[in-house]
């Protein structure tokens, strides 16, 4: 199966490095289109010298003709160089390395609570349907999914983090103690940091999960392998379980796939509620201060996350179907 | 037509969704005749400032002294209007490209659909920042035609799916070989057939459009103050969370509320449309 897959991946990667070209290009082409500049700003002050402004303009490339800025800006993006920072006085691509992590960090305990939950919960519906613990989910899977996720936040901060002090209200680590903490105990000042945050982004993602699951799981259980199944005299348990999940799990992990911008779109409201130094929020205080380097490299760079995350999806995909799985 | 309102209303989940539906663009329209107070005003900031609950004031009163009440049922009226003139734009330009990507095909799909993909990729919030980052304080206009502008994706590609299942239909081959043009065939005769489709994913869009308005506004970079939004009243909420609680949660509830609304009533339009579906 080594060569095929190898293929098949090559093929997706190519897609994904097209859709990222893409996504550059459009990026590009926006803040052409857009008014003003990214001296604007600092030319509407009034507080900095016009030829001062002429020179920032030269040094970035500017001035230069438009195909030319085209392939300069491509040329910078392969290199990982994604223009300079204003606010933060340092190169975009060094605010990312710091605050990539911390995102992926939000997303990847998110999508470790999404999936268990969602898919318990939607086969758990999808194997008694229509009963009533089967409508008592679909009401909460449905005002869960309604939800917007920073209000979700808000209200768990609330409960857990300022009435209870179950869990810390703000940021990744204590500000005060972490300094002199030992290892486990970082891990654990962490890991309390990161609860509420992470289940509030969880919790939407699994309600979404969940009607997914239940409708696939719906559409299996109706099929015929699963009544001969039970007609062999199979425990209902064995059916469920071996013969119904096995298959409704599939697009399951299709969904996989779609979970990333989810993650990601959640992960810029869930940052600013619990103060997560994530690229949500470096994205969303760079508009404030109308920083445009960090903000368009911010939508590649999720956009390039997205894409990886669909190519795992799809290798997932057919690695576990045997109907897909190349011979 | 009526067998279709029929299989909707035996849905009981979509009578709920359609009576807060109803309900939630009711008090919309009535704001202005139903809230005791000027969403605006500040009644009296000496003493009537981040009044708990009451009779007077049932959803409080918050830092300025405005009615929490007045400001909801205003709230409302600004987070409909975004999202179902949203929803139109997005709607018509989606269904508009998907029917001239799938009817033509060719080298003009091809574009289409590799940019529809690309848009797809940049996860929407992104999407949205990187646009208002470039077209600053755009105001509620720009923020509908924004809003409208960057959701069109997805019903351009279910459009295009299904009109591209419908050409190799024979009452489309057969329009065709009677001579007529594409566009004739395009718009007598395929869109008419991808209207359910259209009318489902437009009723769900509503929704979802509600919650990314309410996210962008909590942000604050969708609806500007004095505007009311229920986004803008629970970021206002949030650094009062524990002095009163009643700023963040009834505009919270509102929001939930309309979602589940609309998401009822478009569930309930696909299983009515499509009764396999459930």
């Amino acid at each position: 199966m080594g060569t095929s897959l190898t293929r098949l991946l090559a093929a997706r990667a190519a897609q994904g490095v097209v859709i990222v070209f893409v996504v550059a290009t459009l990026t590009f082409v926006l803040v052409q289109v857009a008014p003003g500049n990214p001296f604007t700003v600092a030319a509407e002050s009034g507080r900095v010298a016009p030829e001062v402004i002429e020179q920032q303009r030269r040094n970035f490339g500017l001035d230069r003709p438009i195909h030319e800025q085209y392939l300069r800006y491509l040329a910078n993006l392969i290199r990982g160089d994604f223009g300079y920072s204003f606010t933060q006085h340092r190169p975009v691509r060094e605010a990312f390395v710091e605050r990539v992590p911390n995102t992926l960090l939000l997303a990847a305990a998110g999508l470790v609570i999404m999936f268990p939950l969602g898919v318990l919960i939607g086969v758990f519906q999808g194997s008694r349907p229509g009963s009533r613990s089967d409508d008592t989910l679909s009401v909460a899977t449905l005002v869960v999914y309604s939800t917007p996720v920073f209000w979700l936040g808000l209200m768990l901060l609330l409960v857990f983090g300022q009435t209870l002090h179950w869990f810390p209200i703000a940021g990744p680590r204590d500000p005060v103690v972490y300094q002199q903490l030992t290892w486990l105990g970082r891990v654990v000042d962490r890991l309390r940091h990161l609860v509420l945050p992470a289940v509030t982004l969880g919790l939407v993602g699994a309600a979404v999960t969940a009607r997914y699951q239940r409708a696939a799981m719906l559409d299996v259980i109706r099929r015929e392998f699963v009544r001969t199944a039970r007609a062999k005299g199979l425990e209902e348990r064995a059916v469920i379980v071996r013969h119904a999940l096995r298959n409704a799990l599939l697009p399951t992990i299709t969904l996989f796939g779609l979970a990333f911008p989810l993650l990601l779109s959640g992960a810029v409201l869930v940052e600013s509620v619990f103060a997560w130094p994530g690229l949500g929020r470096l994205a969303v205080n760079a508009i404030h201060s109308r920083d445009y380097a960090v903000v368009t490299g911010a939508a590649i760079v999720t956009a390039t996350m997205v894409v990886l995350g669909n190519l795992l999806a799809d290798v997932l995909y057919r690695l576990v179907d045997p109907r897909t799985r190349p011979a | 037509m009526t067998e279709l309102w029929h299989r909707f209303f035996a849905l009981h989940r979509a009578r709920v969704g359609l009576v807060l539906v109803a309900l939630l663009g009711g008090l919309a329209i009535l704001a202005p005749v139903l809230a005791s107070y000027d969403p605006s005003v500040q009644l009296d900031l000496a003493n009537r400032q981040l009044l708990p609950p009451s009779i007077a004031h049932p959803f409080g009163t918050d830092f300025f002294s405005r009615d929490m009440v007045a400001r909801v049922l205003h709230g409302a009226r600004i987070s409909l209007s975004v999202a179902l003139l949203s929803v139109a734009l997005s709607v018509t330009v989606g269904a508009a490209l998907g029917l001239i990507s799938g009817a033509l095909g060719g080298v003009l799909d091809t574009i289409l659909m590799r940019l529809v993909d690309a848009a797809l990729a940049v996860p929407r919030v992104f999407l949205l920042l990187l646009v208002l980052a470039l077209w600053h304080d755009v105001g509620l206009v720009g923020l509908i035609m924004v809003i409208g502008l960057t959701s069109w994706f997805d019903v351009a590609r279910i459009v295009r799916a299904e009109v591209m299942s419908l050409k190799a239909r024979e009452f489309i081959v057969a329009t065709r070989a009677l001579g007529f043009g594409m566009p004739r065939v395009a718009f007598r005769h395929l869109l008419p057939n991808v209207a359910a489709p259209i009318i489902v994913t437009a009723t769900l869009g509503i929704g979802q459009i509600v919650l990314l308005e309410a996210g962008l506004s909590y942000l604050g970079i969708g609806v500007q103050p004095p505007t009311p939004s229920w986004g803008t009243m629970i970021a206002d909420g949030q650094a009062l969370l524990t002095r009163a609680w009643w700023i963040a949660t009834f505009p919270g509830i509102a929001i939930v509320l309309t979602v589940i609304g609309f998401s009822l009533v478009g569930d309930g339009l696909r299983d009515a449309i499509d009764p396999q579906t459930r």
